[in-house]
């Protein structure tokens, strides 16, 4: 129901800001900045080629306005699109083999937001390792699953693979996200 | 033995995409599979603990958030503009810089080294006049001879008639310059070497 009436105010206000009203990129900019710029970063690992992804995102958002299919949610196709650049990414700087040493010790150290208090940075910084462990088409979905909130369907058509492939892979991210933050001290939650 | 459902029916639950009949036997199924009730109550409780756009979100510098405001908030410009390349900028700068100081490096020294260069033509030059003048005096020791010789004496009428004679500023010189000659004054033929 809440989804629903986001998705609503979603296409009120990218219409608010296809009629020239500013305000209306800002409202979505703030929501959802941080979920599409979360994704880059735990795709990339890098944060600023995440950064310059980011922006490349929200620019191809902008000019491909009138590719955006109402039916779906706003959030899902902004993550569509991060996607490939994230796809762009890979194919071009071939960092795939050695993603997972390149971002084991820098990305989980730039997490913290001022109003983070020790042990929201403490949780913030586990979880970040222990999706970061993932191997990256479980950890894609993952992402797209938990952060972008795209269904699985979508997440099938975006990754071009059938959904019980999609499906398969978020069962594997769950389990091996449950066994690191075990690792991590983390265990379970009661 | 493990049960599959969850894989699928289980996830698709949780997210809400099931259709109401789907989810209803998925929901009766939880009622005797004890292991796909413990998976799914697991993951909702993971989702709502640690899963969340708090958990998970991340924030860019607020000056990527203000290139980004800047650029697409006004649809017409978006069509057109261009990012400011982070990326690049925060790469390709340090050489740039370095490139820049190397330039000024070199311009100075160039600059330095013509001044340097200016300073000793200049030298030279004064230097080469000075020597153009001495070496022009036996000449005009040997004009203030001849006049002397030829004036049999007189040395001053022998030597007022040479450059009358000669009707220009170099016999003029030459006749004060033998003058000097004549008093003994610049011993200079030894000097050119």
């Amino acid at each position: 129901m809440v989804q629903a009436q986001e998705v609503t105010d979603d296409r009120l206000l990218f219409d608010k800001w296809l009629s020239g009203d500013p305000a209306g990129f800002s409202e979505l900019y703030g929501r959802y900045s941080s979920r599409v710029f979360g994704f880059l970063l735990r795709m990339t690992g890098d944060r600023d080629v995440a950064e310059d992804m980011l922006q490349e995102t929200f620019l191809a958002a902008m000019r491909n306005a009138d590719q955006f299919d109402r039916s779906r949610s706003l959030l899902s196709w902004l993550f569509g699109i991060a996607h490939k650049r994230t796809i762009d990414y890979y194919r071009h700087a071939k960092v795939e083999s050695d993603h997972a040493a390149d971002t084991a010790g820098s990305v989980g150290s730039r997490l913290d937001s001022p109003e983070d208090n020790l042990a929201n940075k403490r949780l913030r910084a586990v979880v970040h390792d222990a999706v970061q462990t993932l191997e990256p088409s479980q950890r894609e979905v993952f992402m797209l699953r938990e952060l972008g909130g795209v269904p699985f369907k979508e997440i099938a058509e975006i990754m071009g693979c059938p959904i019980n492939t999609a499906l398969g892979r978020m069962r594997l991210a769950l389990i091996n996200v449950r066994k690191e933050l075990k690792k991590r001290g983390i265990d379970g939650v009661q | 033995m493990e049960c599959s459902k969850f894989e699928v029916s289980g996830l698709l639950y949780v997210s809400g995409e099931l259709s109401d009949s789907e989810a209803r036997e998925y929901e009766s199924h939880l009622g005797s599979c004890e292991e796909c009730r413990a998976e799914t109550e697991a993951y909702r409780r993971e989702r709502a603990a640690y899963y969340t756009p708090e958990i998970l979100g991340e924030r860019p510098r607020p000056e990527v958030d203000s290139e980004i405001l800047r650029v697409c908030s006004n649809p017409k410009k978006a069509a057109a503009a261009t990012f400011m390349p982070m990326l690049f900028l925060k790469k390709y700068a340090p050489i740039g810089v370095f490139l820049m100081l190397v330039m000024v490096a070199i311009g100075g020294y160039i600059r330095y080294h013509s001044m340097a260069a200016d300073d000793l033509r200049a030298k030279y030059d004064a230097g080469k006049s000075t020597d153009a003048v001495a070496i022009e005096r036996p000449k005009t020791a040997a004009i203030g001879d001849s006049a002397q010789a030829a004036a049999g004496g007189d040395e001053k009428l022998a030597l007022s008639d040479s450059a009358a004679s000669a009707g220009d500023s170099n016999a003029a010189f030459s006749k004060t310059r033998g003058n000097l000659d004549v008093e003994g004054v610049v011993p200079v033929k030894g000097e050119g070497k």
